[in-house]
């Protein structure tokens, strides 16, 4: 349970960040500029003199936010879809899985690519482009969840005595259900943060003055030669966290999931 | 077998009619309108605004301008990029190339990477080999591509002068993107190739082999590594298109042109046609990978066929 | 424009000392090879008439010629143009053409070569860009004979002259244009030195000799053609690949040295750097007067004393611009009064928010009736990363209680934003070779279309705008330009921010290079030394 030794320790730094980050974030300082790591600037400073383990800490607190909600979103949508599509099948099964394949067939981050350019860049906007383009990955979890739990003898007893849908969905599907969707949900954690990382890096994602790991490498990569450390450690905060998320999921699945263990 | 292959390929339309009227959509979805700003830049009359909807059709019943689309589409004719005045098709040839290049030197980096790796930690189980790789693994899998390419910027680019940092061209200009994209690749192939080893190396006829006094390496090479591979051919469709996902920020990262940086510069330039056909494609290509990859896989294991 | 040769000569008298230094050099250098210069952006266009952007220009400034030409000392000489004559109610010039000029498709040059150009760029049918505003008011022109041509306005245009010897107003060949149809976009077939070969979008274009010039450019000392086989240049946008391209060898020359970078490149005797000023607008921020709260004054004025524009020096033009004080830049204009307008003065800038009713408030941004001080500055994106100088105005506003937004966006919606005053400004800069480059900005007629995105509507300024251009006497147009922009400072339709200076830097066995007003570099005697 590295993992979660790790992510406690993040979501501290990260709610702490107001009162652990030695300076004000945003705020710039020209005349101390590209200050190299030391005693005045733990990590540093940037371009502007902003004070790069004040913005780094702050970027934890995006980053985790973004990343919850992106996936509450994809489960929002995607769990609903996957037990409507699993338990009813038949056409409607037929035709949700057909829409699933229409966006599957957008590889990795070109679906949420192409939704955050029709939203228009912004950081709410890449919390629901990354959001939607995971939707299919939790349908298709749930539903086959769904569809496994259905062949089992309980629920087939269930029904022959006439249970209602919402009873077997809610008391026999649901919890069969729950256990693989918390796992893929903390991994998922892990890529929708490294998602909306890469899309604010592209230009596309959180607006100035805000501090975004994502952000703050693209700004960085000017200064790469001058100054390594703008780039560095929000780097290195994104690849903790989403290193953490996926401890965490292993660790869960071993826990919860006993079939999935490789 | 051909029951097999008929239904694999046919299942594939109604996706790529999906995948059309989706990518079509895209331009209706955007807010304000799109000949606006396509003329942004120019002193322009309203004379000049309605000719250019009529020259895109954009004044006809939506049905009709989505029929244009998939017909003009199915021809090759994926319109005209704003920017460049250029035909997007023509856009799309000069950049595939390159892309798919840095996509098969990325793939060939990740299995030169991943199967070893995997196959040391399978055969290895529970030692320090096997911890090693994994936490390996598990780093690359955590890893921001675009990170990673900074990294190996500075270290081999601009400390070690050893590769050029950006552009494209030549095979030195290759090497740090398809390090950069193969390395993350590798940690998933790395972990798959791991389980499906320890899952044969579980099989009776392994087991056999060994016990009938076969020499250990004659054994992994002959019996479990041969049959361990075939799920991992799975994987490389679904792989493709993350390297092609991945293509569009490595390409950012390395400034390599490609169809990435078509995409990406096409969305910060609002230019619709060049990012719809170029989504377009890409997204219709790995439809069809993934049909090529079911049909080999189909050929390599005999127990498909049937379904 | 003579007016502000002084002080240009002051600013570049050391570049220019060393360029004819290196002058007698290059005619001994050894002819042949290739330049290779990495530019910072990809031209939307190569066709000089419909081009927005100034990196057309810069390419082809070998490549199409002008009826006159005008060097780094502002005066204007001969080009395809031998002589001219001003009508004496300043509506037309009569230009007497050289007449053993072809065009590299070996179409000849005369009187109606030069019609056809202008015509085109009029034309309601073709998408002009920074051409059609140096046209302002054209009549037509007239073929007098084969080689005399007489060009008309409606009004009096003093600016003209200057006009024609910048970028947009240069001459492609008529055939071409005819017959061409779209790949004038890539290859814009002048008269010039050189000859563009390809164009490979996204990635450079190739520009060779061209073995049939024999004439004297009017920015060199000698006759006959180019000393370089070829140019290629490149496109590589980002700033730290592009001073690799050029510490590496790949490339002899970029242009747009960023400003951490300057310093290491400045170091390297192995490298030489060409600083010239820009004329025209400086970096400015253009301040929407219809959009509350900047329809008050003083809050116009308070943003001049609350910006800092000594944090922009210190940063991200460190070494590649000089402060600006004014909507034209020193190096168009200068004087004394205009460098006192608006000193760093957060206390003022303070005092003034609170005359106009903004109260400080909760989270240190001011409020007046319950709605915080908040204005949307619009900026380009232009991928790699957010405008650097919006950030540092947003962090100096925020000093004094001002929630600046950034809106960065792509070029279409951000000229969008601009026609519709939707937002509180864009900064911007406008490369204008006349001070009459204050009348797009400023003049009533142009809020909506390029560049008043001040929108402002003011008829003493209208009419002052209108003077300038009738006005042929450089003492009585200088009056009238320092006029309006002690107007513009004083109703602070503006922040003006920094003087961008145009930097080249080149490899130091590159010599010959020359610039011109306009600081795009003209490479016909431009030689690589062994």
């Amino acid at each position: 349970m590295a993992g979660l030794v790790i992510l406690g320790a993040l979501a501290l730094l990260a709610i702490g960040a107001p009162w652990l980050s030695p300076r004000d974030p945003i705020k710039t300082s020209p005349r101390t500029a590209l200050h190299a790591p030391g005693s005045r600037y733990l990590l540093g400073s940037d371009q502007f003199g902003r004070d790069v383990a004040s913005r780094v800490l702050h970027g934890a607190r995006i980053s985790l936010v973004v990343g919850l909600i992106s996936v509450s979103i994809a489960v929002g949508i995607g769990a609903p879809v996957g037990l409507v599509s699993g338990y009813y099948g038949g056409r409607l099964d037929a035709l949700l899985m057909r829409m699933i394949d229409v966006l599957l067939a957008f590889p990795g981050i070109l679906l949420a690519l192409a939704i955050v350019s029709v939203l228009t860049p912004g950081l709410g906007n890449v919390m629901i482009a990354v959001g939607l383009a995971a939707v299919p990955t939790y349908a298709r979890l749930v539903r086959a969840s769904v569809l496994s739990a259905r062949e089992q003898v309980y629920v087939e007893a269930a029904r022959a005595i006439g249970g209602r849908d919402r009873t077997i969905l809610t008391r026999y599907i649901l919890p069969n259900v729950v256990a693989p969707l918390i796992v893929t949900a903390t991994l998922g954690l892990g890529t929708a943060i490294l998602s909306a990382a890469a899309l604010s890096f592209l230009g596309l994602g959180s607006q100035p003055p805000a501090a975004e790991w994502g952000r703050m490498l693209a700004e960085g990569r000017d200064y790469l030669r001058e100054a390594w450390w703008i780039s560095t450690f929000p780097g290195l905060g994104i690849m903790l966290t989403v290193l953490a998320m996926n401890l965490l999921g292993d660790g869960l699945r071993d826990l919860l999931d006993p079939r999935l263990k490789v | 077998m051909l029951i097999y292959l008929t239904r694999r390929v046919l299942a594939v339309v109604p996706v790529l009619f999906g995948v059309t009227l989706a990518v079509f959509s895209m331009l209706f979805l955007v807010p304000g309108d799109p000949v606006k700003m396509m003329l942004a830049e120019f002193v322009t009359s309203p004379d000049q605004i309605a000719q250019m909807r009529a020259q895109l059709h954009l004044d006809e019943p939506l049905p009709q301008q989505y029929g244009r689309f998939v017909a003009n589409a199915f021809r090759g004719d994926l319109g005209t990029s704003i920017r460049s005045r250029r035909p997007v098709a023509t856009e799309i040839a000069e950049n595939v190339a390159s892309t798919a290049q840095l996509a098969l030197a990325s793939m060939a980096v990740a299995i030169a990477i991943g199967v070893p790796l995997g196959l040391l930690a399978a055969l290895f189980r529970n030692t320090w080999l096997d911890v090693g790789s994994m936490v390996v693994a598990l780093l690359g899998v955590s890893m921001p591509s675009f990170w990673l390419g900074l990294l190996l910027i500075f270290v081999f680019s601009l400390h070690l002068a050893w590769f050029p940092a950006t552009g494209g061209g030549d095979l030195l200009h290759l090497v740090l993107p398809s390090l950069t994209l193969g390395t993350i690749a590798s940690a998933i192939i790395a972990r798959l190739t791991r389980s499906s080893m320890l899952e044969v190396l579980g099989q009776d006829y392994v087991r056999t082999a060994r016990a009938k006094g076969l020499a250990w390496w004659g054994v992994v090479v002959r019996h479990a590594l041969k049959n361990a591979l075939i799920p991992i051919i799975t994987i490389f469709g679904l792989q493709f298109g993350n390297l092609l996902a991945g293509a569009v920020i490595v390409e950012t990262v390395f400034s390599r042109p490609g169809l990435g940086r078509l995409i990406v510069g096409g969305i910060l330039a609002k230019d619709f046609p060049l990012v719809q056909g170029t989504v377009l494609f890409v997204a219709a290509s790995y439809v069809m990978i993934n049909v090529l990859v079911d049909v080999a896989y189909a050929f390599v294991d005999p127990r498909i066929r049937v379904g | 424009m003579p007016l502000a040769r002084a002080s240009r000569f002051a600013l570049v008298v050391a570049c220019v000392l060393a360029l004819l230094g290196t002058t007698a050099a290059a005619a001994h250098a050894q002819a042949g090879g290739t330049l290779v210069i990495a530019l910072d952006q990809e031209p939307p266009t190569l066709d000089p008439h419909a081009s927005p952007s100034a990196v057309t220009y810069q390419i082809i400034a070998s490549v199409t010629e002008n009826l006159v030409y005008r060097g780094l000392d502002g005066k204007l000489v001969p080009w395809l143009a031998e002589s001219w004559t001003s009508s004496r109610d300043g509506r037309s010039v009569t230009f007497k053409l050289r007449r053993d000029v072809k065009f590299h498709d070996g179409t000849p040059f005369n009187a109606e070569a030069v019609k056809f150009n202008f015509d085109r760029i009029v034309d309601p049918k073709f998408k002009a860009g920074g051409s059609r505003s140096a046209l302002a008011g054209y009549a037509g022109s007239k073929v007098l004979d084969e080689f005399t041509v007489q060009v008309s306005f409606e009004n009096p245009y003093a600016p003209f002259l200057a006009y024609a010897a910048g970028g947009t107003l240069s001459l492609v060949s008529p055939k071409a244009v005819r017959e061409t149809g779209d790949p004038v976009h890539t290859r814009p077939v002048g008269s010039g030195p050189f000859m563009i070969k390809d164009y490979v979008a996204k990635d450079h274009t190739t520009m060779v000799r061209n073995p049939a010039y024999t004439r004297k450019a009017p920015w060199s000392d000698r006759a006959g053609g180019a000393l370089l086989d070829s140019i290629v240049w490149k496109f590589v946008p980002e700033a730290g690949t592009r001073v690799t391209t050029l510490e590496s060898g790949e490339a002899q020359g970029v242009y747009l040295v960023p400003a951490q970078s300057l310093p290491r490149i400045e170091k390297n005797t192995a490298m030489r750097v060409d600083k010239i000023p820009y004329p025209g607008a400086p970096r400015i921020w253009l301040l929407n007067t219809t959009k509350p709260p900047l329809d008050d004054v003083k809050v116009r004025r308070a943003l001049n004393y609350a910006v800092d524009k000594e944090a922009l020096l210190a940063t991200v033009f460190k070494g590649i611009a000089l402060k600006a004080f004014a909507p034209l830049t020193a190096a168009m204009l200068d004087d004394p009064t205009l460098r006192q307008a608006y000193p760093f003065d957060a206390a003022k800038a303070q005092a003034l928010l609170a005359e106009a009713g903004w109260q400080p408030g909760a989270d240190g941004i001011r409020t007046k009736g319950g709605a915080r001080l908040e204005i949307v500055l619009n900026a380009i994106e232009y991928g790699g990363g957010p405008e650097p100088t919006a950030q540092l105005i947003q962090s100096s506003l925020r000093e004094v209680g001002i929630d600046l937004k950034i809106k960065a966006q792509a070029r279409p919606p951000w000229y969008e934003d601009n026609y519709r005053c939707a937002t509180h400004g864009p900064v911007m800069f406008l490369r204008a070779t006349d001070p009459d480059g204050l009348y797009p900005l400023f003049h009533s007629s142009l809020v909506g279309g390029n560049f008043n995105w001040s929108c402002v509507k003011n008829a003493k300024l209208d009419q002052m705008l209108e003077q300038g251009r009738r006005e042929f006497d450089p003492a009585k147009r200088r009056a009238i330009y320092l006029a309006i922009e002690q107007m513009v400072l004083d109703e602070a339709l503006t922040v003006p921010l920094v003087d961008e200076l145009s930097v080249w830097a080149f490899r130091a066995n590159v010599r010959g290079v020359k610039y011109t007003f306009a600081t795009y570099p003209v490479l016909s005697d431009a030689a690589i030394q062994k």
